[in-house]
């Protein structure tokens, strides 16, 4: 699933980037907005290590961070790979499994960002699928939105975040905001397999169990 | 937060329908859910502003003609001369506290007081502590109450510093503090968590006639994760975490006052206010056509500039942000303002053509191990990279989920292992598992990317594998295939210490990707495309019972007929059905094929005679082909 939905990124133009799982709290935090205060950066929502000298990372945005840092706009960039999240039980796993695009160029707006969102979901789910924006607040977009998908049996499922790169990190990233901007997605890949192929529980995905994986070779 | 839909149309002049509200508060952006005429509310947490009937009023008069005044004492309210210290301004930089004193209570409440306790089902606690309850409903701003007669001569410190740790919540709950926390105290006895609860020792009875009340602004960073720390379910912090109006302290108090006076006689009232004045408005410049160019529309200026009135901004020489909004930075916050009010879903979209990239070509090396791995009849499997392995090189986690789960693994084989172990005991006799992992080392936070793969049990289940074992020299020339010479690493792994009655061997290889990388060539055409899979089928967790069967066919123009028969055949619970055995006497003509049934139910472990059914399936359609027959069948 990771890799169909990279190939398709990919096509659309995306560089793909890679980087550490375990991370700085300035990169996995302080550069994405995410201030100190913020409920996810206590310690019953982060895995600390070392003495909270670094973090697990819980999100792949601190790859996109140090690619911004190396490179200068225009730039697409995808990361991908496990994040880590305090949390276990029948819907929230500590492990999953994230794919994050950006895109930063001179004209860069709301209504390309949903193109884009239309293009990806309809790859994924097919032209017929029906979908919707609503409004959200991640700290590191302004605007935010989540994207829903009509499910077959009329109900709306999430299934992605998005939103317009807040300025903000990208003054932290050294790109001016006054001339670039932003746009910016991130998915959980267990729930698009989910959502694809009917898997109730998330948990499947990690019992190794044959009977299961076969389906999915 | 609950909202009832009567109780939010006192601000609405046009009294919009439920179902009208409720798609313009999706479109706002303000999720919920409808029962019984009540909003289940869940705000995004930049929205303090809306955690109440006013504040969701407030959001809803850009769709609806509001009258956002409440009923407020006017009075002119003596000062109180309370010795009260703040010794962290820094954190509480505006608070009032009203001293109010009554007889003659009412026996009713008033219908706006009644109703938010009968609509929304809470029970009442005393008159002072439901009216506090009340305004933090309608005005977001929570005050707490103490019985003034239990202060004696009240010397109330806002502090850091405790002389005692142990405290008991107006909820019977013993806390113990750990001396970091603000609180209040009165006389150096600690009498509110602040922010979070107040104290039982000072709480307010249904005998309270004189009470007096606190209203504080604290910063949010002050307050957040405090709740959480003492395991205390506060609707104070979480709306002081998210942020109230710094500029309301007292006019929450006048408002706490009106509603006294509407049950009660007032014998004496006397107010106390202290802001650090710290409250200037934001600013923000006037840049609409910024404002389209980050949401790609084309409005024009009257409507932006209709909104922001709407949304109560102020609008001259520059944007004035209004102090409940603390979650407005910048021209991107405004931009999102304006798109919810437009509608996320009314903004067109805008072909998007991404420039070309230098290097356009997804990393294969990871792909083509898999693609091999996976030709060659293995599952990817994927582990928690949690254990209690301490070894020295093992990354402790600092919280971890438990003790269990303490460190990060130094190796994949443990939990292929692991992983080999779960699927014997769902009677798999054949396992060929492999995973690609991040390995990290302490020393530095090394890292380094590992393939390990296991196997155990049967070679496969087709004739040729059936009575074959996985081994070490399996994996041996398996990786030979791709030029990768193996031999001392491939580990026979002991089941002595490992929760399995099973004899079968356990063979298993670490590698690191970058060791091996050159050599694997297997294309990207043999990965199979997401349009392979089918919907998902659920797994049972009941045990699957075998049974096998042995055909003989006398005529071998009649084998294909046979086997085609076998390979088709659907009875009741056939979880999966392989052909382990083939032998063709050419003396004789006659053919044997063994093929093993495998049954399973998703409700309930089977039964004999319920295997018997479905087996009688199988066999009936294959005895009418001539020259077919199931030896030993009585």
């Amino acid at each position: 699933m990771k890799d169909s939905i990279l190939s398709l990124l990919n096509s659309f133009g995306f560089q793909i980037i890679d980087g550490p799982e375990i991370e700085t709290e300035e990169y996995n935090f302080d550069m994405l907005n995410i201030k100190e205060s913020h409920p996810a950066r206590q310690m019953h929502d982060t895995f600390y290590v070392n003495d909270k000298e670094y973090v697990l990372r819980t999100h792949t945005s601190p790859v996109q961070i140090r690619t911004m840092l190396e490179n200068k706009p225009p730039m697409a960039f995808i990361s991908s790979g496990k994040v880590y999240r305090k949390d276990d039980d029948a819907t929230h796993l500590p492990m999953f499994h994230q794919i994050e695009g950006i895109y930063v160029d001179k004209e860069v707006n709301f209504a390309q960002l949903k193109d884009l969102i239309y293009k990806i979901v309809h790859s994924l789910f097919g032209e017929n699928i029906k979908l919707r924006f609503r409004p959200s607040y991640f700290p590191f977009t302004e605007p935010s939105a989540e994207v829903d998908i009509m499910s077959k049996e009329g109900e709306w499922l999430e299934i992605l975040g998005c939103g317009i790169v807040n300025p903000i990190v990208l003054e932290n990233c050294n790109i001016c905001s006054d001339d670039y901007k932003g746009l910016a997605f991130g998915l959980g890949v267990e729930r698009i397999a989910m959502l694809k192929y009917g898997v109730r529980d998330i948990r499947e995905f990690y019992k190794s169990n044959l009977d299961f994986l076969r389906q999915f070779k | 937060m609950k909202i009832a839909y009567k109780h939010l149309l006192r601000f609405l002049k046009n009294k919009p329908s439920i179902e009208d509200i409720s798609k313009k508060l999706f479109q706002l952006g303000h999720e919920h859910e409808i029962q019984s005429s009540i909003f289940d509310m869940e705000f995004t947490p930049n929205r303090g502003d809306c955690l109440s009937l006013l504040g969701l009023a407030r959001d809803l008069n850009v769709f609806y003609e509001t009258d956002l005044e409440l009923n407020i004492s006017n009075l002119e309210i003596k000062k109180l001369n309370l010795n009260f210290t703040n010794n962290a301004i820094d954190k509480c930089p505006a608070i009032s506290f009203l001293n109010i004193q009554v007889e003659d209570i009412a026996d009713n409440y008033e219908d706006y007081l009644e109703s938010y306790f009968v609509d929304l089902k809470l029970n009442k606690n005393n008159f002072f502590t439901d009216i506090s309850n009340y305004i933090a409903y309608e005005m977001g701003q929570p005050t707490h109450c103490y019985d003034y007669s239990k202060l004696g001569e009240p010397k109330i410190s806002l502090t850091n510093e405790i002389s005692e740790n142990k405290f008991k919540t107006l909820l019977d709950k013993n806390i113990e503090l750990d001396g970091t926390d603000m609180v209040f105290s009165n006389h150096n006895k600690v009498i509110n968590l602040a922010g979070i609860i107040g104290g039982m020792e000072t709480a307010c009875t249904n005998n309270t006639n004189d009470v007096l009340v606190e209203c504080a602004y604290f910063v949010p960073e002050s307050i957040i994760g405090r709740a959480v720390k003492y395991n205390v379910q506060s609707d104070a912090s979480h709306k002081f975490e998210r942020g109230v109006d710094p500029t309301i302290q007292e006019k929450a108090l006048r408002r706490f006052m009106q509603i006294v006076a509407d049950h009660a006689k007032i014998i004496k009232a006397e107010i106390f206010s202290y802001s650090s004045g710290n409250f200037q408005n934001k600013e923000l410049e006037i840049n609409f056509s910024k404002i389209n160019s980050i949401l790609g529309t084309n409005e024009n200026d009257d409507m932006y500039k209709d909104t922001l009135m709407k949304l109560g901004f102020n609008y001259d020489k520059c944007i004035r942000v209004p102090s409940y909004r603390n979650d407005i930075y910048n021209q991107n916050d405004l931009a999102e303002e304006f798109a919810r009010v437009i509608g996320y879903n009314k903004i067109r979209s805008k072909s998007i053509s991404l420039p070309k990239i230098k290097n356009n070509k997804l990393d294969t090396v990871e792909r083509n191990i898999k693609s091999f791995l996976i030709e060659k009849g293995f599952f990817e499997v994927i582990n928690f990279p949690f254990c209690n392995d301490s070894n020295k090189d093992a990354i402790k986690i600092d919280n971890p989920l438990d003790s269990n789960r303490e460190y990060l693994r130094t190796n994949v084989i443990d939990s292929l292992v692991s992983n080999i172990i779960y699927n014997e005991k769902r009677q798999k006799d054949s396992i060929k598992i492999f995973e690609i992992s991040n390995i990290y080392s302490s020393t530095d936070i090394l890292v380094d990317k590992k393939l390990a793969i296991a196997v155990s049990g049967r070679c496969g289940h087709n004739y040729k594998d059936f009575s074959n074992q996985l081994d070490k020299k399996y994996i041996s020339n398996l990786f030979e295939e791709v030029g990768v010479n193996l031999d001392e690493e491939i580990l026979n792994i002991s089941k002595d210490n490992l929760d399995s009655k099973l004899k079968t061997k356990i063979f298993a290889v670490e590698l690191s990707v970058k060791d091996i990388q050159e050599n694997f060539y297997q294309e990207l055409s043999s990965y199979r495309t997401k349009e392979d899979y089918a919907q998902y089928e659920p797994i049972s967790e009941f045990p699957s019972s075998s049974r096998d069967l042995s055909f003989s066919i006398g005529d071998s123009s009649k084998v294909q007929l046979a086997i085609e028969t076998l390979d088709n055949v659907k009875p009741k619970f056939l979880k999966e059905s392989f052909m382990f055995d083939y032998y063709k006497n050419n003396e004789t003509d006659i053919t044997k094929v063994g093929y093993r049934f495998i049954f399973q139910s998703h409700k309930k472990t089977l039964t004999d005679s319920e295997i018997d059914e479905s087996i009688n399936d199988i066999i009936e359609p294959m005895l009418i082909i001539d020259s077919v027959s199931l030896p030993g069948l009585k």
